[in-house]
């Protein structure tokens, strides 16, 4: 047998998500689609960047700084990796900026919309607007620093823009001095300027700032001046076993956030040498880590333009989810429920179900508890408004809201608090894992017995994100299920963990395994010269031990398509390892997030849904649920959306044996975008019978090559 | 919505406080709803100073209060607390049920080691397996923190409960204390279990020929790899591959797997009783306390059918108990007989129950068998055995107001009263053992000459008179006189006079 742990066989982890920014980065670029879901592309690919400095750049460095010469999958040292990446993003960035230079500014300006890249750029009669702005708004909320012997360099708070500046006395008597402002947060930071032909220009803060800039340091010379924007080390670490109070210590932990050690530096293009260099020495920035930028920073303040109100002609026809058909006739979701297990696909169906369900629950007489897990949040969520509700009626509430969902850390604690003041039983997590499974369990008396319903999903209990990521839930009141769902409560409020499972595939102890049997199964059923088939969709693959049992599988000729969005450390094509399976990512206008494991077995054809990624993060240090789906119709269903997914010629991106990714080759093909199939899916759904069981289109085959 | 019941039992254990939640739904089906354990030492405590610290029972009474949460729930209608070898042995243990009232509202019942035994069986009798394995004799092995309980069965009958300090704990104890390595502490235990369980093979299972040991308890059923095996059936081969696995891991790992030092012994234990017995199988059963609990509870409130008599399987043992000190039983079986008799005729309108009957009658069973010690002391003797033996099925309290209806059936009112007023028995409580002690008197005086002289005994209630009317056909002076010795206790128990009436066939009349 071969050695499949050879690092050959393997992409580096942050290279292979830097593909994936670059996949995002091609919607930018792409010509067909209307400017404002380009620019809103572009935007998402800095907000990305943003959190891969934070977080994964920022943990390479400490590893790097800590001398670890432990080497990753692909074989690369922290060092190594560092480097690699820092190329890779020199080039991408300027690409974001080459895109938004020549691509899409000269669009929207096509449009009506005019960005003002320079305050020089400003016609007088705007000058003299935004003059009167900066006077009466802005100045008031400025802190101007110097910097000398007497006034140490400020400390600059992570990911803020600032203007720096080099001043000297107006006599001219004494050196330079250097001077840093900070942009206020608390401003808009776009301003627009009307024409009156109806032609928008719009100016950012720091070019207004910029232009009244003498007005700060008034017995000095501007010597000159430049924007920059530094990122800090934000990966939170947190000495779960010494924290008496988990809340707390987060809570300090964030504040720290504010100054972790600088990762990034980024400067406008043509800032004055002195105040780089000054800027480097003072944030003790490697050179590598420092860029410069054609254009202004922070681009996913662009998003906001997304939002903007008109317009409508340059971004998407809003969609609006469909109702799902079984909830439709105002029945209860429990009686709905009762009789057979409902499955919705969000967002081409409406995620208000959900809500909804917990929200009768908290108004139901029968109703004796609610439990459920809270990962990531909306902001005035209506699932939290109905769990205090709830806890307020008598009814037993308890809710599992996971402090360490990273960079929700904020709003995770305001949750708890207020759940906990109604009275709901919060839980914070457990010590050393992220609970991120999602699942609600209502216990119910009935008259034939306690009944418990429970919901699980592939994504959050948000509502806000359920509108733009595709996922997947389930209603059942199955009662294996049930059994489990208490039990995985049972686990979470720190009690003994179960004997057995009945159906649930529960991280981190025993869905690593579960998954391994079942692809060897596979293998197991190719061997014996049966057909074996495995499908997997998930955002991330680097779980090692999972991709080498891959690799085994595809060697054993079982025929694997992987649907992964993002990272995915498995390389496909390599003779005598990877021939047997394919590798394709969906990017698109919803983000794909639901996880779906489909596996042959021989005909029985066993699917999973669930929380889970083949990521080490997932399988080993995180509370994950992944469930079965067992009734035909609905297996078909899923069935359906795999499959569509593997026809998808617009949207998918094929993972070369040479490491790049390639829009399908459509020669011969149909045009399919799986995601426009779906939203029409979803309202069709609604006017038409189910086909007859076995009698759909979709039928398994192998997936193109 | 009444016709669904649930209810919760929860049993404070020496290592852990478990507990279960159940429905019964309207057709009877019971179902188990919820099942959690809370790790919490406090047998430890007891090992070393006798009794549970206050920090311990602040620990605990928190932990209630937690599991109480989750029996809200499920809206339980009732919440069973029972507390089990650790409570029992704790020197202050009124102080620590006072703690638990006040904490948690709840009151907790404080079984007695064949009291635990009973609720196993009875868990392993609820189980539908249970009826395959009794036929061909099985030993039920609980080898818990606190005790190791043993329960024989056979041809469908219970056999024997015995009970052994040798809980895992304790052994843990033991071996920590000596400072052996790991890898010897495994031979020690294996001798030391060797040992104690030669004196229960001499005495109690040396001729019993037993297929199945059953393995109660889930503690160790959820070492890693014996988990996924609950409820399995396996035969010696597997049984045995399983045991040396699970050894040789805890051996391995002791200092870094939870629990290894509790779970070795018990594991040992179980290899070495499935070698002794030579089962032929072996059920990893993993059933508890309070699978029996709520099987008994859901029988009582007849939420379920009955499924087994579990007060033939006590009476069983008491006659086991009876023919080790008993040559010929015919006279106990005679007054057991009669006292039945007496007590049917005064049920109505007496307050008595039928536990009550059980009572009297394990007391007519065993009331003489001190002669098998001493005759001249027999009565006292007979109180002390029943005292110290372990019947199961039977609480504490109840075997300690048997002994007092043997230590006084011979005792006339006044002594009685005397004697009894000593005792600490509440007031309902001795006037139970007033009414069963004078029926047995009666009883026993009905045979004092050990030939069961009257072949039948009816009784009536007329006129203010509780009649007894005996058949005979030899002269019955002895006992007629004998007899008069209960008018006043019986009047005073009863209200009624006694009268012995006597239908003499020795000649035929018309």
């Amino acid at each position: 047998m071969k050695d499949f742990k050879n690092p050959d066989y393997y992409d580096n982890r942050e290279l292979s998500w830097i593909k994936f920014n670059e996949r995002c980065l091609d919607e930018a670029k792409r010509t067909d689609l209307p400017i404002l879901e380009r620019l809103n592309f572009l935007a998402i690919t800095a907000s990305n960047l943003d959190e891969f400095f934070m977080v994964r750049v920022a943990s390479l460095t400490d590893v790097d700084q800590a001398g670890v010469k432990k080497r990753d999958i692909a074989g690369m040292t922290a060092g190594e990796q560092l480097k690699a990446i820092s190329k890779k993003l020199h080039e991408f960035m300027k690409s974001q900026y080459n895109t938004l230079n020549m691509s899409i500014l000269p669009k929207l300006n096509e449009n009506g919309l005019h960005l003002i890249k320079s305050y020089k750029d400003l016609t007088e009669e705007q000058a003299k607007i935004t003059t009167q702005y900066f006077e009466e708004i802005i100045y008031p909320v400025l802190t101007p620093m110097a910097v000398d012997s007497s006034r140490p360099f400020p400390l600059v708070r992570n990911k803020s823009i600032n203007i720096a500046a080099l001043i000297s006395s107006k006599d001219g008597k004494n050196e330079a001095e250097f001077a840093t402002v900070q942009v206020p947060d608390v401003l808009p930071r776009g301003f627009f300027l009307c024409d009156e032909d109806g032609t928008q220009h719009l100016i950012l803060l720091e070019e207004i700032i910029k232009q009244n800039m003498n007005k700060l340091f008034l017995a000095h010379k501007i010597k000159s001046m430049g924007v920059y924007r530094i990122i800090r080390n934000a990966d939170l670490t947190i000495d779960e076993d010494d924290a008496s109070d988990l809340l707390l210590e987060i809570e300090e932990k964030i504040r720290g956030r504010q100054w972790g050690q600088v990762i990034h530096l980024s400067m406008e293009e043509g800032m004055d040498k002195k105040i780089v260099k000054y800027l480097v020495d003072s944030f003790k920035v490697k050179k590598d880590n420092v860029y410069y930028l054609n254009g202004p920073m922070d681009l996913k303040y662009f998003m906001k333009l997304h939002g903007l109100e008109g317009w409508d002609e340059m971004r998407n026809k809003k969609f609006k989810p469909a109702p799902v058909k079984e909830f439709m006739n105002g029945e209860k979701i429990f009686d709905v429920v009762r009789e057979k297990d409902v499955l919705m696909h969000h967002p081409y169906q409406s995620f208000d179900p959900v809500v909804e369900f917990v929200k009768q629950a908290s108004e139901d007489k029968d109703v004796l508890a609610i439990k459920q897990t809270l990962y990531r949040v909306s902001g005035n969520s209506p699932i939290i408004a109905a769990l205090e509700a709830a806890a307020m009626a008598g009814k037993q509430v308890t809710v599992l809201v996971e402090l360490k969902a990273r960079f929700d850390e904020e709003n995770n604690i305001v949750w708890a608090r207020k759940l906990e003041k109604a009275g709901c039983h919060v839980i914070y997590g457990l010590l050393g894992l992220k609970t991120h499974s999602k699942i609600t369990l209502v216990v119910r008396r009935e008259e034939e017995g306690i009944k418990r319903y429970v919901h699980l999903g592939t994504g959050n209990y948000n509502d806000s994100t359920a509108k733009i990521y595709t996922d997947m839930g389930l209603f059942t009141c199955d009662e294996a299920i049930g059994s489990d769902a208490t039990a995985v409560f049972n686990m979470l409020s720190g009690y003994s963990e179960p004997e057995q499972w009945n159906k649930l595939l529960v991280a981190p102890y025993w869905l690593k395994n579960a998954f391994i049997s079942m692809i060897d199964r596979e293998i197991e059923h190719a061997k014996a010269g049966k057909e074996a088939r495995i499908i997997a969709k998930m955002n991330s693959l680097n779980h090692k031990g999972i991709i080498q049992k891959l690799y085994e599988a595809s060697q054993a000729g079982v025929k694997i398509d992987l649907i992964v969005r993002g990272i995915c450390c498995l390389k496909v094509g390599i003779p005598g390892v990877s021939e047997n399976i394919t590798v394709r990512s969906i990017v698109g206008e919803f983000l794909e997030h639901a996880r779906i494991f489909y596996f042959y077995n021989d005909g029985e054809e066993d699917i999973f849904l669930g929380s889970a990624d083949w990521m080490n993060r997932n399988l080993e240090r995180r509370v994950e649920i992944v469930f079965p789906i067992e009734d035909e119709e609905l297996k078909n269903q899923v069935k359906e959306v795999l499959f569509v997914q593997l026809d998808d010629t617009l949207q998918a991106r094929i993972y070369q044996a040479d490491g790049t990714y390639k829009k399908v080759d459509r020669r011969g093909k149909y045009a399919l975008n799986s995601q426009d199939y779906f939203k029409k899916w979803a309202s069709k759904q609604l006017k038409e019978e189910k086909p007859v069981k076995g009698d759909r289109r979709f039928i398994p085959k192998n997936a193109p090559s | 919505m009444s016709r669904l019941h649930v209810f919760a039992a929860i049993t404070i254990g020496s290592y852990e406080t478990t507990l279960t939640i159940y429905q019964v739904n309207g057709s009877g089906d019971m179902m188990l709803l919820n099942k959690v354990k809370e790790k919490l030492l406090i047998g430890k405590d007891i090992i070393r100073t006798g009794s549970i610290s206050n920090g311990m029972i602040r620990k605990l009474c928190k932990k209630i209060n937690k599991l109480k949460k989750l029996t809200l729930e499920f809206g339980a209608e009732e919440v069973l607390v029972y507390g089990g070898t650790a409570i029992r042995e704790a020197a202050n243990q009124s102080f620590i049920l006072e703690q638990i009232k006040m904490t948690t509202g709840y009151e907790v019942n404080v079984v007695t080691d064949p009291q635990q035994s009973f609720f196993v069986y009875k868990g392993v009798v609820s189980n539908s397996k249970y009826e395959e394995i009794s036929k061909d004799g099985a030993l039920i092995l609980d080898a818990s923190p606190g005790k190791l309980r043993v329960t024989i069965v056979n041809g469908g009958e219970l056999i024997l409960t015995q009970n052994v300090s040798l809980g895992t704990l304790q052994v843990r104890e033991w071996v920590q204390e000596t400072g052996y390595s790991q890898e010897e502490q495994a031979a020690l235990i294996r001798e030391m279990i060797s040992y104690r369980l030669k004196e229960l093979e001499d005495v109690f299972f040396a001729d019993l020929n037993l297929k199945t040991l059953v393995i109660a308890g889930d503690l160790f059923l959820t070492q890693a790899s014996w988990k996924s095996k609950k409820g399995d059936m396996l035969n010696a081969d597997k049984f045995i591959k399983l045991c040396k696995k699970a050894q040789k891991h805890l051996t391995q790992n002791m200092s870094f797997t939870e629990d290894a030092d509790i779970l070795l012994p018990a594991v040992i234990i179980c290899e070495e009783f499935f070698e002794k017995i030579g089962a032929k199988q072996a059920w990893m059963s993993g059933i508890e306390m309070n699978d029996g609990i709520a099987c008994e509870y859901a029988m009582d409130h007849k939420y379920i059918p009955t499924i087994h008599d579990f007060k033939k399987d006590i009476e069983s043992e008491v006659i086991k108990i009876m023919k080790r000190y008993i040559h010929s039983a015919e006279h106990n079986e005679y007054v057991e007989a009669v006292s039945n008799t007496l007590f049917k005729g005064l049920l109505k309108g007496a307050n008595l129950t039928e536990r009550e009957s059980l009572l009297l009658k394990i007391a007519a069973l065993l009331h003489n068998v001190g002669r098998y010690i001493s005759m001249e002391e027999s009565t006292r003797i007979s109180a002390y055995i029943v005292k110290r033996s372990e019947i199961v099925g039977l609480s504490g309290k109840e075997r300690k107001m048997i002994s007092e209806i043997i230590r006084c059936h011979k005792m006339d009112y006044h002594k009685f009263v005397e004697y009894i007023s000593e005792e600490d028995f509440n007031r309902q409580e001795k006037v139970i053992i007033g009414k069963l002690t004078i029926l047995l008197g009666i009883a026993n005086t009905l045979d004092v000459a050990h030939c069961q002289k009257f072949q039948t005994v009816k009784t009536q209630i007329r006129d203010e008179e509780f009649r007894i009317t005996v058949n005979t056909l030899s002269d019955g002076i002895l006992e007629k006189s004998f007899i008069k010795r209960h008018d006043e206790f019986f009047e005073a128990m009863y209200g009624y006079k006694l009268v012995l009436r006597e239908k003499n066939q020795r000649f035929n009349t018309l």
